[in-house]
């Protein structure tokens, strides 16, 4: 397996918990939500984002707002978490934490 | 917009052929604003329209096959988990219940015609609420005629139900979170 296709893989695994905890502080819309993922794209692409909100609000797990702030010149699509959504995070959260906490510890054991 | 964000606009519209008119215009709108806000640098991220379309349509697709797979193709998806996964197990269980007691009310009402005195419901402690009846009947029948459209209500319901429910727990079992346990 190459680096860049396994970075990939691990990308699409966080994507989702990444754009949760993002929308669980407050409500964003995808160019927010891409800043607050770090400007390099390393946890989420862009071409990766958009699709994904809208499956999230397809499932029901997000809600949006259109909303034309002053200053932009397109309406901007702001999302929230719905309770369902809340519900997943909350459920997400302490899996990634155990399964983080397992990798590193054995990533660093063996450095 | 650029010239170059309007083509990747309209090549993402063209891409995205086969969904709902609305949430097609939605989606094209979003990436609009995004690439009006984010410019030249946005557009070399978001890869070609092409390629951001099928992941789009991908989705799309995968949510369309639960919302219209037939009900056996679902049942036997479920049961092919359910050796390995407690819900599907119960939703699968719920599912095969459900049918037979559809094709169950079902039969009943077809009988009726054929068996008068044998089939129908008897409230009587020692069959109770048997709905055919192989041995003479002991005491009187509640439904007499009522059996044929009581029993097709009952079991097309039965049937009914079952397919949602297995949308309901089908939707729930693929959608499981990428970390999940």
């Amino acid at each position: 397996m190459d680096l860049g296709s396994w970075q990939t893989q691990l990308r699409k695994g966080a994507a989702e918990l990444v754009v949760l905890a993002l929308l669980g502080r407050k409500e964003r819309y995808g160019l927010e939500i891409l800043e607050g993922a770090g400007e390099a794209g390393e946890l989420v692409t862009e071409g990766a984002l958009y699709p994904l909100l809208t499956r999230l609000e397809r499932e029901g797990k997000l809600a949006s707002r259109w909303a034309l702030d002053e200053g932009a010149s397109h309406p901007r699509k702001y999302y929230r978490l719905t309770g369902e959504g809340e519900r997943l995070l909350a459920e997400m959260r302490p899996v990634w934490s155990r399964f983080h906490a397992q990798v590193t510890a054995i990533v660093e054991r063996e450095q | 917009m650029t010239p170059a964000a309007e083509d990747f606009a309209r090549r993402l519209d063209a891409g995205l052929r086969g969904l709902p008119a609305d949430e097609r215009e939605r989606i094209v709108l979003e990436i609009r604003g995004h690439l009006a806000e984010r410019g030249e640098a946005g557009l070399a991220a978001l890869g070609a329209p092409e390629t951001l379309a099928k992941t789009y349509m991908e989705d799309f697709r995968m949510t369309q096959a639960i919302a219209q797979a037939n009900p056996a193709a679902l049942l036997l998806t479920i049961l092919d988990r359910a050796g390995r996964n407690a819900a599907a197990a119960v939703i699968g269980f719920v599912a095969v219940t459900l049918y037979l007691m559809s094709a169950g009310f079902l039969v009943v009402a077809v009988l009726k015609p054929f068996f008068p005195t044998h089939v129908g419901l008897w409230l009587d402690p020692f069959s109770f609420g048997a709905w055919v009846n192989t041995a003479t009947p002991a005491g009187p029948e509640v439904l007499g005629w009522w059996t044929i459209p009581v029993g097709l209500v009952l079991g097309l319901v039965c049937g009914a139900v079952a397919g949602p429910l297995m949308r309901w727990g089908a939707e729930r079992l693929i959608k499981r979170p990428v970390f999940g346990s």
